[in-house]
């Protein structure tokens, strides 16, 4: 059956073809990209096997990493969150807390519980932020310090903390956040192995939910109970051990996650700092010290350390889920438009010619042409528009390659041992099949309605009142993560 | 040779942590307390190489625990740690037979330091 022209028929036609052919293009990426990641976490497991990570939680070789924590109103669990960080396992440690103009008890929390007193500290205000009112430090014989100043956001924060860091090295991370004892260790290897050119080093950021903690550590690991839990267990493994590893090792990582990255402070400085007026501040660094490092022809690494692990509570529901997903879209969204210039560009090498546009060709894209996809492809397979021949067969490869995608990334994660019970890879395996059956389209909607929005507006002035902890709830710590990559 | 064994009374759990962990790697045996009550109780009971002994605790202070070891006939070479940076303070916790006394602010490394030098002197 055939209501228009011949010609209208025939788009119509290819339209549907197009979009089939091009999600499974992408699903070919992510399977190459997944083969990638393979090959890198075999040969880090290699270099694992003798055992000379933990001769460097000893070693005064091991560079000093300042922890930087902003804070926001984290008056209930500031004191637990600087307890458990003084705790991991590293040589060399400087807290940060930067109460970022609290209105609650955060400072005095932290002033009563580790003794602190005001000092007279000197240090290099390098990047421009907000006034520093006091800075404080602890009697006891813990490395932490307190930085009290004017409100400006979460970026501003963390530029402070940067400031009064003593270390060549600085982590930012979230109250929320629990790191697993060793991970620092697993992530400073990096830059011991090639301090010259390592310029960040991104963590695996893995969902709380489930998992049993006791005093500021993970006791026992488990997988959640709800649906929408279990689904970003699945989708946080697919990005971080099926995508991540490979991008590094073809040395394209886009994303070192704002609550787990170590980033060697004298290339931020020169950058310029984290920047307030975005929502997805880590990417947007990432992107600035690639576009920078690339200009000027530097030698330079940004790579991502499966082993470095540290646990978040991701939404338990939908709304808040959805509001989170927003975010890092538009986030996303704004870091395309400012680094426009670098798609195709031969002059930022293989990012500009491979890494970024295949980042934005399914990453923003897909989102489009996948929704296109749920509306048209049914609508024209009930009209007749569509050989059913083709198009069902092509639909079902689609579909096959996104459940082998997630099947492989869990047999990627398998290595890891977090989920050794039979009862637990069911599950996951359930659940990264019946991923493509909710979540999938749900995210796909959300990815779609962020983009009805100016990114070039300036919007942030709520932001910036609003401050570190409120922006989508607690429980938004990941930073971006988009599902692939 | 057994491990010489240290009593590390501190109540902040993270400063008691540090000072274990570091201090067991250092070789010696490490057994924590949180409480000047419950210190003075193993104090009773089992014998040490060395006490770490904080001043301002829960349940009772440390001076309070040093008296009460003496009054029961009990003496370790302890070191007392305290915020509290009056001379009385330090002049009657040596009285009590307190063997060192460290101000705060201190660092992990001090007192391990002076752990070293103490035991090494204790060692025939």
């Amino acid at each position: 059956m055939s209501v228009g022209s011949p010609m209208l028929d025939g788009a119509v036609r290819w339209i549907n073809y197009l979009v089939l052919a091009y999600v499974i293009l992408m699903e070919v990426q992510i399977l190459v990209v997944a083969a990638a990641s393979y090959l890198a976490l075999r040969r880090d497991q290699f270099t694992k096997r003798h055992g000379r990570i933990r001769d460097l939680a000893t070693s005064d070789t091991t560079p000093p990493i300042s922890i930087i924590i902003p804070a926001y109103n984290e008056a209930a669990g500031i004191v637990e969150s600087v307890r458990s960080t003084a705790m991991l396992h590293y040589p060399r440690l400087e807290i940060i807390v930067v109460n970022d103009g609290s209105n609650d008890l955060t400072v005095q929390r932290l002033v009563e519980a580790f003794d602190m007193v005001p000092i007279d500290f000197p240090f290099r205000p390098a990047i421009e932020t907000q006034k520093i009112v006091r800075i404080y430090r602890s009697r006891m014989p813990l490395p932490v310090v307190l930085v009290d100043k004017e409100n400006g956001g979460k970026s501003d924060a963390i530029n402070a903390g940067v400031n009064v860091s003593q270390y060549p090295y600085f982590m930012a991370t979230d109250a929320d956040m629990i790191i697993e004892s060793e991970a620092l260790i697993h992530a400073a290897r990096h830059f011991v192995e090639d301090r010259a050119h390592t310029v960040a080093v991104g963590g695996n950021v893995r969902p709380l939910n489930g998992s049993k903690v006791r005093s500021g550590s993970v006791s026992e690991v488990k997988l959640p109970r709800r649906p929408i839990e279990m689904v970003q267990v699945v989708e946080y493994i697919r990005s971080f051990l099926a995508a991540r590893p490979g991008w590094s090792a073809m040395r394209s990582l886009l994303i070192v996650s704002g609550a787990f990255g170590i980033f060697q402070k004298l290339a931020v400085v020169e950058v310029g700092g984290f920047r307030n007026d975005h929502l997805g501040e880590d990417m947007e660094m990432t992107m600035r010290l690639h576009r920078h490092n690339l200009r000027n022809k530097r030698d330079y690494r940004i790579v991502y350390a499966p082993d470095a692990v540290a646990w978040t509570e991701v939404p338990s529901d939908w709304a808040v889920l959805r509001k989170q997903r927003i975010r890092w879209h538009r986030g996303f969204i704004q870091v395309i438009w400012q680094y426009r210039g670098m798609i195709f560009n031969p002059r930022y090498g293989r990012i500009g010619l491979v890494g970024w546009p295949s980042f934005i060709a399914f990453e923003f894209i897909a989102p489009i042409v996948e929704f296109l996809g749920w509306l048209i492809i049914p609508l024209s397979i009930a009209l007749g528009y569509v050989n059913v021949e083709v198009a069902v067969p092509l639909a079902a490869v689609a579909l096959l390659l996104g459940a082998v995608n997630s099947v492989v990334s869990l047999f990627l994660d398998d290595r890891f041992g977090y989920y050794d019970e039979a009862g637990q890879t069911i599950r996951l395996l359930l659940y990264s099949l019946a991923e493509h059956l909710g979540l999938r389209q749900r995210s796909t909607w959300w990815r779609v309605r962020s983009m009805f929005w100016n990114p070039s507006r300036k919007v942030w002035g709520d932001m910036q009142r609003t401050g570190v902890g409120n922006l989508a709830g607690s429980t938004d710590s990941a930073g971006t993560v988009p599902s692939e990559v | 040779m057994d491990r010489p064994r240290i009593l590390v009374v501190e109540d902040e759990r993270v400063v008691a942590f540090l000072l274990t962990r570091t201090l067991e790697a250092a070789g010696y045996s490490v057994t924590p307390c949180a409480d000047g009550l419950d210190a003075l109780e193993i104090g009773l009971k089992e014998d040490f190489d060395l006490v770490l002994l904080d001043q301002r605790m829960p349940g009772l202070l440390g001076l309070e625990v040093l008296q009460r070891w003496n009054a029961a006939g009990r003496s370790f070479p302890v070191i007392m740690v305290s915020g509290i940076t009056g001379e009385s303070d330090v002049i009657q916790a040596l009285e009590l037979g307190a063997v060192d006394y460290i101000r705060k602010p201190f660092s992990i490394q001090e007192v391990i330091a002076r752990v070293k030098v103490r035991l090494r002197r204790v060692d025939p």
